[in-house]
């Protein structure tokens, strides 16, 4: 029974499926579909190499004629590349979803209240739970903004938390994005592009819908309007054509249909913004900028950055304008500061973190600097300052000579080190000329908190290691993404009564005859979105 | 003791300038050694001026969006001074470093007692400290020597830095205007874990006297003694600060303390006049 099957699970374009001991998120590790994914499975192992690669051809038309690209910097070849998708969804079960948005939600909410905490009294500082010196010498603290007060409160509007699930599955947060995250247009066009392709996907599982996303943006920028301002002007400003993510940027803004300026469209007067217009001078209440601190405004930092606008961060400040997100988040996604965030999240709030994260050892602890230098060749050791020069050392994958000489440089200054145990990620199914194998992969949610509270569209963007055996899902480095699906809800346990009902299912769907009316309901709500992005 | 400062800062463009945002620290702070009575700043051409208050004090903007050939800042402030006897009280004999070992005082203090971009433990940062050091002295004398040695270290001369100087250069120098000798001296302090900050102000010489930086914007440093007051030093002039001293603006070195900054698009400055002028209430008086 087992062997057949395994063998069964393994046919098609499955066939040679290595799960290579990692845990993978369509398989258990016997090799059987995990319940969410038997429908999906079923479907792609069906079809022909001929098929998908027709698919991908189809979607890769669609990513071209979109414009759906990228930039490497320093890459000879022409500076735009189309972001490549693997056209197998990632699944994550309503349950698993429902756990993992709670957490992120707890998180960003504990963020927001030790920004405001470290710009103002800076009580978990003087209670000694997160070490000040962490905070006041990091390279994106912003002195100059202790004391200033911002709407809401609100400091991150938008956050991408990146997660990874370890060799059981379970999810950790691996690091947060505060300043200005990206991705978020992938994960809206991923979903765009798999409708077109596999729309027949869409019939046979329910799946919740991510393009309410730049509805729920807007809304949040608005409601920042500065008092009395109330039908509010409110823009994205871009570093411009030759920022990676000016693809991005664009998309955006043609979604929520705002402005998308550059530094030089703005200027300061009487400490509020103005936008030059063909029309004349409009004043500005809301910048969702995508442009960092550092080269937002000369005045306040860089002075030799033209791309940024004078006078904008004191405009800010007197409550003139708004901005997403705010001044100063850097420190609260600092990498020496993320092994405070679970004991944050219980300073402010009360709580126990719902989501784990990865076990840190710190060099400014002792006895972590003892076990760091002891055992460097089984750690991940990380420069906190960014702008430092040695970087990162991935001690399975180094040599004798490079973990001697990483011990030397975290022993002359061990409190800019950190280190972590090496991550196992999850893998996930992708296409590859002529079947599936196995890839590594970990998912970016994006979470928006605005006066209303936290939203999270379900999902993210599934960054995906298309290289073979490689960690790095980073788009300039050979990554590319995945449809990220939440389930409506679960599928029951898997026992035969639900195995028949399935094949049933399949059976109507295959003569067209009538799905239940939630099934229909999905592939309509699908339809309109197409429709609504003008594609 | 009630003094009288007037601060002036012409600049002048030969061609036109446009868009020029600028901050300014020039307001005397009020705290327990001083209290700031008037502050009035003038900007030619005429522009609204706003203020918000940061770390180290009071900062005020404004901004010139139409094209003008020269600018012209004029703080005037009234300041009542109170430190009439700085060594009053001063530990000079006992063995008092062991204050600055606690954690607390560490994390309390700790952005004034790393290195920063005007601030580096240079080799000859640890030699002059290791110099100046003795063991068992107290922290204070340790402070005083240090003031004394840094002045005798560094020759006076307006020509030998400019602005944006490093340290390094400082030292290779060997000489250098006050803001040279604050940094080379705070960077000693901070060597030895004595937090320390950088302050910007006005310097009162009284009638007939001539001290060094009484005509600018002087700069000086205040150090975190073991009884947890501030001792300010001017190692320029070899002197504790005392009343004639008026505190601007306070940071961990130049570059929070600037006392005008600014991005304009336009041609380079032709000309930059940085006048001060300080007088004491009854001096004024007298004149009238």
């Amino acid at each position: 029974m087992t062997q057949s099957q395994a063998t069964q699970t393994h046919s098609g374009l499955f066939a040679g499926y290595d799960l290579g001991g990692f845990f993978d998120e369509m398989f258990d590790n016997q090799g059987r579909p995990r319940p969410h994914y038997e429908k999906l499975h079923r479907t792609l192992g069906a079809m022909t190499a001929t098929e998908f690669r027709a698919r991908c051809e189809l979607a890769d038309l669609t990513l071209v004629n979109q414009g759906i690209t990228f930039t490497v910097y320093g890459d000879a070849q022409g500076v735009e590349k189309p972001f490549p998708v693997d056209l197998v969804p990632r699944i994550v079960p309503a349950g698993e979803w429902a756990h993992v948005s709670r957490g992120l939600e707890q998180r960003v909410r504990a963020l927001n209240l030790f920004l405001h905490d470290v710009y103002h009294d800076g009580k978990i500082l003087k209670d000694g739970v997160v070490p000040r010196e962490l905070i006041v010498n990091a390279p994106n603290y912003r002195r100059a903004f202790v004391g200033a007060n911002v709407p809401g409160d609100i400091y991150i509007h938008v956050c991408g938390t990146d997660l990874i699930r370890d060799e059981n599955g379970t999810y950790r947060v691996l690091e947060d994005n505060c300043r200005t995250p990206s991705g978020v247009s992938y994960m809206i066009e991923n979903r765009l592009i798999l409708m077109r392709v596999f729309p027949s996907l869409f019939r046979e599982n329910r799946v919740r819908p991510v393009d309410g996303y730049t509805s729920v943006l807007l809304r949040n920028l608005r409601q920042l309007s500065p008092a009395g301002r109330d039908d509010p002007v409110v823009v994205l400003l871009s570093p411009g054509v030759y920022n990676s993510a000016y693809f991005e940027h664009a998309f955006l803004a043609q979604q929520m249909g705002i402005e998308l300026v550059e530094g030089r469209d703005l200027y300061v007067q009487d400490n509020c913004v103005f936008m030059k217009t063909t029309q004349g001078s409009k004043r500005v209440d809301v910048i969702y900028r995508r442009i960092d601190d550092d080269y937002l405004d000369p005045l306040a930092f860089r002075p030799e950055s033209a791309l940024g606008v004078p006078g904008i961060v004191n405009a800010y400040r007197a409550g003139n304008v708004a901005l997403a997100n705010g001044i100063g988040t850097g420190v609260a996604d600092d990498k020496a500061v993320y092994p405070y965030v679970p004991d944050m999240i219980r300073y402010y709030l009360g709580e126990e973190p719902i989501l784990d994260q990865v076990y840190t050892y710190c060099g400014w602890r002792p006895t972590d600097l003892k076990y760091m230098l002891e055992n460097m060749g089984n750690l991940v050791v990380k420069a906190t300052n960014e702008s430092g020069g040695y970087g990162m050392l991935i001690g399975p994958q180094a040599t004798k000579e490079e973990i001697a000489k990483f011990q030397e440089i975290v022993k002359a200054k061990p409190r800019e080190y950190i280190a972590q145990p090496l991550i196992s990620l999850s893998r996930s199914p992708c296409f590859f000329s002529d079947g599936f194998e196995g890839r590594h992969v970990d998912l970016r949610p994006y979470i928006l908190t605005g006066k209303d509270g936290v939203t999270i569209v379900p999902g993210g963007l599934s960054r995906v290691a298309l290289r073979k055996g490689s960690y790095v899902v980073n788009s300039s480095q050979g990554g590319g993404s995945k449809d990220t699906w939440v389930a409506v809800e679960d599928e029951p346990e898997v026992d035969e009564f639900a195995k028949l009902r399935a094949f049933a299912t399949q059976a109507a769907d295959s003569q067209r005859g009538s799905d239940s009316e939630g099934v229909a309901s999905a592939a309509q709500s699908q339809t309109q979105s197409m429709r609504s992005a003008g594609c | 003791m009630i003094l009288h400062a007037v601060h002036r800062t012409l600049y002048e463009y030969p061609c036109p300038s446009v868009e020029s945002h600028n901050e300014v620290r020039l307001m005397p702070l009020s705290d327990a050694s001083q209290r700031c009575l008037d502050f009035n700043l003038e900007v030619k051409p005429y522009s609204k001026v706003f203020s918000y208050d940061d770390v180290g004090g009071t900062v005020h903007h404004f901004s010139i969006r139409e094209p003008h050939q020269s600018l012209e800042v004029v703080a005037t402030a009234t300041v009542e001074t109170l430190l009439t006897d700085p060594f009053s009280g001063l530990d000079l004999l006992g063995d008092d470093w062991d204050f600055y070992e606690s954690d607390e005082i560490r994390q309390a203090n700790v952005e004034y007692l790393v290195e920063s971009r005007y601030t580096p433990f240079l080799p000859e940062v640890h030699e002059i400290a290791a110099h100046v050091r003795h063991p068992k002295m107290s922290v204070a004398r340790f402070l005083i020597d240090l003031n004394f040695h840094v002045n005798k270290v560094l020759t006076y001369d307006p020509d030998a830095t400019h602005v944006y100087s490093t340290l390094e250069e400082v030292v290779a120098a060997r000489a250098g205007v006050c803001q040279d000798f604050a940094h080379l001296a705070i960077a000693c302090a901070r060597s030895q874990g004595i937090p320390a900050k950088y302050v910007s102000g006005y310097l009162y010489g009284g009638p007939g006297s001539y001290l060094r930086g009484e005509l600018a914007t002087h700069a000086w440093f205040e150090c975190l003694l073991p009884d947890g007051r501030w001792l300010a030093l001017d190692p320029t002039n070899n002197l504790l600060a005392a009343d004639h001293y008026i505190r601007v603006h306070i940071g961990r070195d130049y570059s929070d303390v600037a006392p005008t900054r600014g991005v304009y698009i336009g041609g380079p400055t032709s000309k930059l006049e940085v006048s001060v002028k300080v007088l004491e209430l009854s001096e004024i008086a007298a004149t009238a």
